[in-house]
């Protein structure tokens, strides 16, 4: 999970690959304990790098309008509490509980990079609505895996 | 378009559900009951509407609603009155008391 978490760092920021290889071939060298793996499973795997540039040269009443992705990132925060909510008050065994919560979460993972750049040059009324899909489609996923949920608890 | 759309909606619907029942399959809740808490009617229509809630709510951002008024629709997801959050303040309440 830390290789994909690095790869999209990588993707968004622009590493090279040889720069990441380097670094992996580092991380092993200086790597003492070879022998111990650490299990990652337990966090929740949503890795997301959105990076959009707007460029307006020599234009005029020009109008940008971009998704706020703090509405988002709230949405997304809220659909998790509320699936955890929903298994913590179904399952009679806490333990079992917060074991069904992690696995469920962990695999809603998911990987996206975003990378917008638009210029406007030369132009007179233009406007501009982006929208981050990706924060869209991953509410979508958690809310399709609360909707299941409920559906299987016999709830909904 | 619109038909494909519905298919690949369904499609994720369908794997939502295949991924939950495994989940639980694994974690021996599916198959037996017991190991389910008996909810009142009360607490699963909660549990309802704060799913309702969040739907309409994602429905909204993914449609583009929140562009006119993205300010509001951070203050409604993070309002006292959320369905959410009013279970989540009956459930510190249960717990302090």
């Amino acid at each position: 999970m830390a290789k994909r978490r690095n790869n999209v760092a990588g993707d968004y920021y622009g590493y090279r690959d040889d720069f990441r290889n380097d670094l992996g071939n580092r991380c092993r060298r200086d790597n003492h304990n070879d022998g111990i793996q650490q299990d990652n499973a337990q966090v929740n795997d949503i890795n997301q790098g959105s990076f959009e540039t707007i460029e307006v040269r020599d234009s005029c009443n020009v109008h940008v309008r971009t998704s706020d992705t703090q509405v988002g990132v709230s949405l997304q925060a809220a659909i998790q509490v509320a699936i955890a909510i929903v298994i913590n008050i179904s399952i009679a065994d806490g333990d079992r509980a917060e074991s069904v919560t992690h696995e469920l979460l962990q695999r809603t993972g998911i990987d996206q990079v975003n990378r917008q750049h638009i210029v406007i040059e030369g132009s007179q009324d233009v406007e501009v609505q982006t929208r981050d899909t990706d924060v869209a489609v991953s509410l979508q996923v958690l809310l399709q895996i609360l909707f299941a949920l409920l559906i299987q608890l016999d709830i909904l | 378009m619109k038909d494909f759309n519905k298919e690949l909606s369904n499609l994720s619907k369908n794997l939502a559900s295949v991924t939950v029942a495994s989940v639980l399959r694994k974690h021996q809740v599916k198959d037996d009951k017991t190991k389910l808490n008996n909810l009142p009617e009360e607490q699963k229509e909660e549990l309802r509407n704060i799913a309702k809630n969040l739907e309409d709510l994602v429905n909204q951002y993914s449609s583009g609603e929140d562009m006119e008024g993205s300010e509001e629709q951070v203050k409604q997801v993070l309002s006292e009155d959320s369905p959410l959050r009013m279970l989540l303040n009956k459930k510190k309440k249960e717990r302090d008391s």
